[in-house]
C-alpha cells in the first residue's frame, strides 16, 4: 500500500496549450481516490502519467517514497483498468488473468492459484476456458479487474472502467470494486466523468476543469461547501440552482421573488446557489413566493419540480415522495435560507462571510 | 430473383468464366495432345497422352528448377513478411522524432518501379559476389513497401490499451510483438506471405540476370528456356512445363483459401 504524490505537475502536448495546469495532490495509502471532471478536462492524461504511459512535461511524480517521474511503468509497481477492458482477444480468460505474472518471475502454481482467487473473488471461475468475445460486457469487466488483482499491486489504476456497462450493471459494480479494494487494502486512483459513481465510491475526491484542480476532499465536505460555481454545478444531482442576484444593503434580492436579508456580505452583484432538497414546498412556516410549474418527473420516492423562475430560468426542486402539481400551475415554495451559497460573480468563487455566523433571514 | 433472372445471371456467368479460363485449360489441353495436334487446331487432344510430361522432364531439369522457385520463394516470403511486420510495428507502436516523414518516404519507394532499381541492385549483388547463389535471388527483395504498409494498416487496428497494458505488466517490445501482434494479425500475415509468394514464384527478370547457372535458376527461366528450344513444333512440351509450373501456384492458392476462411471466423478481433 503505497502513497502517491503530485507536486505541481504539468503536461503539454508539443506546442499545444498545456493540458495539466500544476496539479498537486497527495493520495494516502490504502485510500479509494476518484479523480471526476468533464470529458476532456485531462482525468485520463492525469492517470496515464501516474502510469508512466505519459511523460511529465513538468512537476514531480512521487510514488511511495521515490521521485517516479523516470520509471517506465512496470517499475512503479501498479496495475491499471481500461476503458475498454484491454482483453487479449486470442487469449482464454485464464491467459489473460495470468499475462504478464511470468516477468515477475513468479512461479506457475502460485499464478494458477492467484487465478483461482481471484476468478472466485469475482465470480468468473466458469469462464476460465472462453475466449473474450464468448463473454458479456460485464463479465469482460471483471476478467479485466481480475487481471489488475492478481498482480498483487499496492496501487491500482482504473480508468472509467464502468462506462461501457448499463446503468443496473454500473451500480453492481461500483459496490463490488469498493468492497474488493477495501478487502484488499490497495490505493486506488480512479477515473470517471460521472459524480454519482465519485460521490458514492470515494474516500477523497479531486475535482478536475480544464487541467486545473476546482476542489479536493471528502465527497460529503465537496457537496456542502462547493468552492466554486463549477463544483457546484457538477457536483450533485440534479445539479445546484445557480442564478444571479445582488446584495444591497444586507438584502439579497433573487429575480424580484424572494428579498432575502443577508449578513455579513458586501454589496454588489453575486451569484447565488440553491440544492434542489433546499426548495422547500412552502408548508412550514417559511414565507413563500409564488412560481409556475414547467415539469415534473415522479421518481417514486421523490419528484422533480421544475419552474419558471424569471424569463426562461428555470430552477429545479426536489421534494421527497410523489407530488402530482399540473404543467403551469402556481405553486407556493419557499427556500430554506441555511442553505444558500454565495458566489462571486466575477470569479465564480465561493464567498465566505465577513462575519463568523451566517444570518439569513427570508423577508418578503 | 426470379428464375428467369437466375437463368440469364449464372449463363452470363458461366460465359465469363469459360472466357477467363480459356487459355489455362486449353494449355492443360494442349498438354496432353500428340505432336501435331495443336497446329490442325484441334481443341480436344485424340488421345490423352503423357508423352510430353516426359520430355519435359527430359528435356530441361524441371524438377531443378520446382525446387530453386519453392526454395527462393520462400525465402522471400519468410524475409519480406517478417522485416515488413517488423517494420510496421515500429512504425505503429514505438513513437519516434519523424516517424510519419520516415513513413511517407518509405511508402513513396512504392512509385519507384523495380527496372529502375535493378542495375544498381545487380552491381551490389555482383560485388558482394552473391550471382548465382539464392542469396542472391532472394535479399534484395527482403524490404518491401507494400508490405509495411498493409501491415501497418491492419497493426493501427489492434487497440493501443492492449499495448500499454503490457508495458504496465512489464511485457517487452519483442514479446509483445510476437505473443499478441503477431497472432491477433494472423490473416493479414497469410494474406502478405500468399502475395509475396505468387509475386516470388512469377518472377523473370532478376533470376535471368543473377543466374546463369542451371543449379540456381528458377522454373519461370525453365520454361523460357524450353520454349525457346522447342520453338514452335513441340507446343504439347512447352504446355506440359507450364501446367507443372501453374500446379504449385493453384494448390497454394486453394490451402491458403481454406486458411484465410479460417483466420477470418477464428482470430480477428471480435
Ligand atoms: N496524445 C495527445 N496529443 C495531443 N493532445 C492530447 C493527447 N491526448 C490527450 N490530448 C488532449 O488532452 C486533453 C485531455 O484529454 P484526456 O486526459 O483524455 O481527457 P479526459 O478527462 O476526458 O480523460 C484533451 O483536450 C485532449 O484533446
Ligand atoms: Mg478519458
Amino acid at each position: 500500500m503505497k502513497a502517491v504524490q503530485l507536486k505541481d505537475i504539468r503536461k503539454s502536448y508539443g506546442q499545444n496549450p498545456e493540458v495539466l495546469k500544476g496539479i498537486n495532490a497527495a493520495i494516502e495509502p490504502g485510500e479509494f481516490f476518484v479523480l471526476v471532471g468533464p470529458s476532456g478536462c485531462g482525468k485520463s492524461t492525469m492517470l496515464r502519467i501516474i502510469a508512466g504511459l505519459e511523460e511529465v512535461s513538468e512537476g514531480e511524480l512521487i510514488i511511495g517514497s521515490e521521485t517516479a517521474n523516470r520509471l517506465r511503468p512496470n517499475e512503479r509497481d501498479l496495475s491499471m483498468v481500461f476503458q475498454n477492458y484491454a482483453l487479449f482477444p486470442h487469449l482464454t480468460v485464464e491467459q489473460n488473468i495470468m499475462f504478464g505474472l511470468h516477468v515477475k518471475k513468479i512461479a506457475k502454481s502460485e499464478q494458477i492459484k492467484r487465478c483461482k482467487e481471484a476468478a472466485e473473488m469475482l465470480g468468473i471461475s466458469d469462464y476460465l476456458m472462453r475466449k473474450p468475445k464468448e463473454l458479456s460486457g460485464g463479465q469482460r469487466q471483471r476478467v479485466a479487474l481480475a487481471r489488475a488483482i492478481v498482480t498483487h499491486a499496492p496501487i491500482c489504476l482504473m480508468d472509467e472502467p464502468l462506462s461501457n456497462l448499463d446503468a443496473k450493471l454500473r451500480a453492481r459494480m461500483r459496490s463490488e470494486i469498493r468492497q474488493i479494494q477495501r478487502k484488499l487494502g490497495i490505493t486506488m486512483i480512479y477515473v470517471t466523468h460521472d459524480q454519482t459513481e465519485a460521490m458514492t465510491m470515494a474516500d477523497r475526491m479531486m475535482i478536475l476543469n480544464h487541467g486545473e484542480v476546482q476542489q479536493v476532499g471528502k465527497p460529503l465536505d465537496i457537496y456542502n461547501n462547493p468552492q466554486n460555481t463549477f463544483v457546484a454545478s457538477f457536483i450533485g444531482s440534479p445539479p445546484m440552482n445557480l442564478t444571479a442576484a445582488h446584495v444591497n444593503k444586507g438584502k439579497l434580492q433573487i429575480a424580484n421573488k424572494w428579498n432575502i436579508k443577508v449578513d455579513g456580505y458586501q454589496d454588489g452583484e453575486v451569484i447565488i446557489g440553491v440544492r434542489p432538497e433546499a426548495i422547500l414546498p412552502a408548508n412550514e412556516g417559511l414565507p413563500a413566493a409564488d412560481v409556475k410549474v414547467a415539469n415534473v418527473e415522479v421518481l417514486g420516492t421523490e419528484t422533480l419540480v421544475s419552474f419558471e423562475l424569471e424569463g426562461n430560468k428555470q430552477w429545479i426542486a426536489k421534494w421527497p415522495g410523489q407530488w402530482s402539481a399540473e404543467i403551469g400551475e402556481i405553486l407556493q415554495v419557499s427556500v430554506d435560507h441555511n442553505k444558500i451559497e454565495l458566489f462571486d460573480a466575477v470569479t465564480g468563487e465561493r464567498l465566505e462571510k465577513t462575519h463568523s455566523k451566517k444570518v439569513l433571514e427570508v423577508v418578503l | 430473383m426470379s428464375w428467369g433472372q437466375k437463368l440469364f445471371t449464372y449463363a452470363l456467368l458461366l460465359i465469363a468464366a469459360a472466357i477467363m479460363f480459356f487459355p489455362i485449360i486449353y494449355a492443360f489441353l494442349i498438354s496432353f495432345m500428340q505432336g501435331g495436334e495443336v497446329l490442325q487446331g484441334n481443341l480436344w487432344p485424340e488421345e490423352f497422352t503423357l508423352a510430353n510430361y516426359i520430355n519435359a522432364f527430359e528435356k530441361v531439369p524441371l524438377l531443378t528448377y520446382l525446387f530453386n522457385s519453392l526454395i527462393v520463394s520462400f525465402l522471400i516470403m519468410l524475409g519480406q513478411v517478417i522485416f515488413s511486420s517488423l517494420a510496421a510495428f515500429a512504425f505503429v507502436f514505438i513513437p519516434f522524432k519523424g516517424r510519419n516523414v520516415l513513413f511517407f518516404i518509405f511508402i513513396s519507394t512504392m512509385m519507384i518501379p523495380w527496372e529502375a532499381t535493378m542495375v544498381p541492385n545487380f552491381q551490389t549483388v555482383q560485388m558482394l559476389g552473391w550471382l548465382n547463389s539464392y542469396t542472391g535471388l532472394t535479399v534484395p527483395f527482403f524490404a518491401m513497401a507494400f508490405g509495411t504498409f498493409l501491415l501497418r494498416q491492419q497493426f493501427k487496428t489492434i487497440p493501443k490499451e492492449l499495448y500499454e497494458a503490457s508495458q504496465v505488466a512489464g511485457i517487452s517490445n519483442f514479446r509483445f510483438f510476437r505473443s499478441v501482434v503477431m497472432p491477433v494479425s494472423k490473416t493479414s500475415l497469410v494474406t502478405l506471405g500468399m502475395y509475396c509468394f505468387l509475386t516470388a514464384w512469377n518472377m523473370y527478370l532478376w533470376p535471368l540476370l543473377v543466374t546463369n547457372d542451371e543449379q540456381v535458376r528458377t522454373v519461370q527461366i525453365g520454361l523460357k528456356q524450353m520454349q525457346s528450344q522447342e520453338i514452335s513444333t513441340e507446343w504439347g512440351v512447352v504446355m506440359a512445363g507450364v501446367v507443372m509450373v501453374i500446379l504449385p501456384t493453384l494448390l497454394l492458392l486453394f490451402l491458403g483459401q481454406k486458411r484465410l476462411q479460417e483466420g477470418l471466423t477464428k482470430g480477428a478481433l471480435k
